[in-house]
């Protein structure tokens, strides 16, 4: 099977509702929900614009509807969404489209309905199977919700789904995450991704971890847990493919998210979602109604732009490729830059190797789990100011 | 103006006891500024001196007063420099003044500082205005300061000033007692030039500019001159008087103040304490106090990044423009590559340099462990003067070594004898006597290694003693001491940098500390780090930086790439600015880390 890696561009939405703000989340979203349908003109309006502006010609192959919570929307609002995106964009036969679902949010019966209005690919945001650290995390749902939303997306035909897990909370047991993470596996998903959680600065966990309120994981049982996830995972023959990805086999890698760390171009609408297009990024501003207000005069809001200069692509390319567990392609790199890797970071190419922190395997030059763990810091040694 | 309305004086107060809003509240009742124009503090006009909160160099400002009796005075207001590193400089501004105001915090009290420049200003036969500032301040214990004032003075009550700078209380009363209390100069203006230079400051347009204090004769635009120490000759291209800007003005006359510029294109041609005079028809003699500065702390600076050698001599040079004090010549470290050794009249002059090269020259630079100078007598009969450790030659080729003293007086309450004592038993003071002044104040007199002085002995003293003693010193002899020179190996490499030299009893103690000192400011990094002391092949202490384990950011997706990559950039910018010495990376101020170590022994 080839793995689920392409270069088409992808296309991404992103819903910024959430019935409500957990503690941990840094991704913008607001629980007043009044300007929804303004919400849903003005995207029809951005997809407009932004086909007018730029008028790609290759097909997508990707839809990924993020949050916030996508899963508040009903299925007519997705279909409705799908229906004017493909009115401006061409969207390649085997599309797979994402949609991020929220247990407490979906009905049993509205995952068939999603289904019938074209998603075929689901992530769902469980967290944890445990209730203390559910209501810790701050999310709406118990245990019971999360079976209960895996089995109606099970019963609604998806096989391709994806279960989302934090791991490394304060006060978290190891054993605790290691039942957490089995009986994910128990429901045969076919992406898992489970992320160390991080206290991300304008948090209310950061307030709480600044004034002491919450202590986080020391060191040594951070990476019992990241060795435990990984050892778990791998075992259940579910190796990662990137930091915090792991998939049942490399069919269901997230299409979209590989983008990212491929340097694939992909368009981001709605409020605070990123573009890299023709070797630019551009943002929407983190702000419903900023976004709204200028839709609604025809206006396409940006945040912030950015060229990116030939070596902050070489510097981005290296530091995403590197992420991913297939490593650098030292082919495509030379083909990209005009340059050898291995000669222009002989030194770090060395280096690491000699350290066990990186391999040369078939041409990729790759981390090993070892240098994986330290990777930020190895990552910024490519940074040539 | 004849000499009889001329008054020169100068402030003598504690820092932070409000001696530069005084002098802002007389500049503005004498109109030299208006109160728009006032920005906080005019006085002290470098960035450093004013987040320090210290008067580095001096100043001087001529005001024009409107007395009561209805005759117009003029004054001019000597600034000082406080810290006992500067001594000589405040010695040379008292010296050009016949009174001192001297401002005591109502609720402070007298202060070490304080006395030591009181004493300064007594020797110098300055007349005192006794001043109690603050007194508006609800802490403030006027009659408890009064007692302290009227002990160190014997002055009467009545004589003691009252004042709030701050409100502008009793501002009038100063200005008249000016006048009443301190004498007009009394050269002679026909008589020989004398001048004394007492501050000099660099100009990139003008050159050298010289603050001067003239005794006797006068000084006119086109004069040619001659500096009597150094000998050096120049033209008088201007003079004038020190207002808020340069005044020209075509000549200065006996008792006066202001400015001379001579054509001398750096401070180390006018240097502090010079007497100028004619070439023809000069003065016979120089007037008394000159000394030549010579630094006394050397340590070596690096730039971090080794292609900035040229900007950090050129930024060296500039500085040496308006500090003559500071000497520098090239050496070579196998740690950190070209540098400077450079030498300092004390630490807070080098701190100083230090943060004048990056701020004013924005350079990274990183300033090797201070240590004084070594004479070191060799088993062929020869003896070599040492400013660095690493020039240290061979321990078998070493008959002694030879470490300068200070003599030095601690002036104190009685009640911190005890303290003091041991204090100085740690710094290996030689005891010499104890002198009360009066009941309330003892002298005590040690020989220090002014190796032990340099590091944190002000600081030590003055929390031991609550800030109570003063200290003063003066080079004394060279005499022998068991030294020996402690190595620091970072991962089995010596680490020339931070090699010391230091006494063999504190050797272990020493070299324990320091590696734990550094094991605190070198950063975890993708290796382990093990530090190691030495004494020769010996290794005597050893910590270890244990390598960072785990460093990885769990998101990366939600398409925001560019936050992510400027994160790591920033990471790879704050590495930057760190030596790499092998595979370690050093931050700068580990190579000071012999000056903030815990100050006790362990």
């Amino acid at each position: 099977m080839q793995p689920n890696i392409s270069h088409k561009p992808g296309l991404y939405i992103h819903i910024p509702f959430c019935e409500k703000k957990c503690g941990y989340c840094d991704f913008y979203s607001v629980t007043d929900r009044s300007s929804r349908s303004a919400f849903l003109q003005a995207l029809n309006t951005e997809f407009t614009l932004v086909r007018k502006m730029l008028t790609p010609q290759e097909p997508f192959d990707t839809v990924y509807f993020g949050g916030g919570t996508p899963s508040l929307l009903t299925a007519t609002e997705v279909e409705t969404i799908l229906k004017q995106l493909a009115e401006n964009f061409f969207l390649s036969d085997d599309v797979e489209i994402t949609l991020e679902a929220n247990p407490g949010t979906i009905g049993d019966d509205t995952f068939k309905d999603f289904r019938s209005a074209g998603i075929n690919r689901l992530s769902i945001g469980i967290q944890s199977f445990n209730d203390a650290e559910l209501r810790f995390l701050g999310r709406i749902h118990d245990t019971a919700q999360a079976e209960q939303t895996i089995r109606s997306a099970q019963n609604a035909g998806f096989e391709n789904f994806s279960l989302d897990l934090i791991f490394a909370q304060p006060g978290q047991t190891l054993q605790s995450w290691e039942r957490s993470l089995k009986k994910a596996l128990s429901f045969g998903p076919a992406h898992i991704s489970a992320y160390n959680l991080v206290f991300e600065k304008g948090t209310p966990f950061f307030t709480l971890l600044q004034n002491k309120t919450i202590t986080a994981q020391s060191e040594k049982s951070e990476i019992r847990f990241w060795e435990t996830t990984r050892n778990i995972l791998t075992e259940a023959d579910f190796p990662p493919y990137e930091v915090s990805s792991f998939a049942r086999a490399s069919q269901f890698f997230s299409r979209h998210n590989v983008k990212y760390w491929t340097h694939t171009p992909y368009l981001g609408f709605g409020p605070s979602a990123h573009s890299f297009w023709n070797n630019h990024r551009w943002s929407r501003p983190r702000s419903v109604s900023a976004y709204i207000s200028a839709l609604n005069e025809n206006r396409l809001p940006e945040a912030q732009t950015e060229i990116l200069s030939a070596k902050t692509l070489e510097f981005e390319h290296i530091f995403l490729s590197l992420r991913m567990y297939r490593g650098l392609n030292l082919n495509e790199f030379e083909r990209i830059f005009k340059t050898l890797f291995t000669e222009k970071y002989a030194s770090e190419y060395a280096l690491l190797r000699r350290r066990g922190w990186a391999v040369e395997e078939n041409g990729f030059f790759k981390l090993t789990p070892k240098g994986m763990i330290i990777c930020d810091t190895i990552l910024q040694e490519f940074y040539r100011p | 103006m004849e000499q009889k309305y001329i008054r020169n004086f100068c402030i003598i107060a504690h820092i932070d006891h409000g001696k530069s809003t005084l002098a802002d509240r007389l500049l503005e009742r004498t109109h030299t500024i208006s109160e728009r124009d006032l920005k906080a503090q005019v006085l002290d006009d470098m960035d450093l001196e004013r987040e320090r909160g210290i008067t580095i160099k001096s100043h001087a400002i001529r005001m024009n007063y409107k007395a009561e009796d209805g005759q117009e005075y003029i004054y001019n207001l000597v600034d000082t420099p406080g810290h006992v590193d500067f001594s000589y400089e405040v010695s040379r501004s008292l010296a050009a003044a016949e009174g001192a105001l001297l401002v005591v915090d109502a609720a402070q009290g007298i202060e070490a500082q304080t006395i030591s420049n009181l004493y300064l200003a007594i020797e110098n036969d300055l007349h005192i205005i006794p001043i109690i500032n603050k007194i508006d301040l609800p802490s403030a214990q006027v009659d408890v300061v009064k007692h302290q004032i009227i002990e160190l003075l014997g002055c009467p009550e009545s004589d003691i000033i009252l004042a709030s700078a701050k409100s502008g209380a009793g501002i009038d009363e100063i200005l008249e007692a000016i006048i009443h209390l301190i004498p007009p100069p009394s050269g002679d203006a026909n008589g020989k030039l004398q001048a004394l230079i007492f501050d000099s400051v660099f100009d990139s347009y003008r050159g050298a500019i010289s603050y001067v204090r003239i005794f006797n004769g006068s000084i006119k635009k086109n004069d040619k001159i001659r500096f009597m120490n150094t000998g050096l000759q120049f033209q008088a291209e201007e003079t004038g008087y020190l207002k808020m800007s340069k005044v020209p003005a075509p000549e200065l006359k006996a008792g006066e103040v202001g400015y001379l510029i001579s054509g001398a294109k750096n401070v180390q041609d006018t240097r502090v304490g010079d007497t100028v005079t004619h070439i023809k028809d000069g003065a016979d003699k120089p007037l008394p106090g000159y000394q030549d500065v010579k630094p006394m702390v050397f340590s070596g600076i690096y730039p971090v990044v080794t292609e900035e050698f040229e900007t950090l001599r050129d930024a060296l040079n500039k500085l040496t423009l308006n500090d003559s004090a500071i000497t520098y010549e090239p050496e070579t470290s196998k740690a950190l590559g070209f540098g400077f050794r450079c030498g300092f009249l004390g630490l807070l002059h080098m701190e100083i340099v230090h943060e004048r090269l990056e701020r004013e020259y924005g350079l990274s630079i990183i300033n090797t462990v201070p240590n004084v100078i070594f004479r070191v007598n060799l088993t062929n009969g020869e003896t070599l003067e040492i400013d660095n450790p690493s020039d240290l030659p061979d321990p078998g080729r070493i008959v002694s070594i030879e470490e300068p003293y200070i003599s030095s007086q601690i002036i104190t309450p009685p009640d911190y004898i005890g303290a003091i004592m041991k204090l100085s038993q740690e710094k290996r003071g030689i005891f010499k006597t104890t002198e009360f002044i009066d009941p309330s104040r003892a002298n005590v007199q040690f020989l220090f290694p002014l190796s032990e002085v340099i590091f944190d002995f002000y600081d030590r003293l003055k929390s031991v003693t609550r800030g109570y003693a003063s200290f003063d010193y003066e080079l004394d002899a060279y005499m022998e001491s068991k030294l020996v020179k402690l190595d620091i190996l970072l991962n089995g490499e010596p680490l020339d940098a931070l090699s010391t030299i230091v006494h063999v009893d504190k050797s272990y103690d020493m070299g324990f500390r320091l590696c734990k000192q550094l094991k605190k400011l070198i950063p975890r990094q993708m290796f382990e780090v093990a530090i190691q002391a030495a004494i020769g092949t010996k290794i005597i202490a050893r910590q270890t930086v244990k390598a960072l384990r785990k460093n990885v950011t769990a998101k990366c997706y939600g398409g925001d790439i560019s936050r992510k990559r400027k994160l790591l950039e920033k990471q790879k910018a704050g590495k930057k600015r760190m030596k790499q010495v092998g595979s370690v990376q050093i931050p700068q101020e580990a190579f000071l880390a012999v000056l903030s170590m815990d100050g006790d022994g362990s």
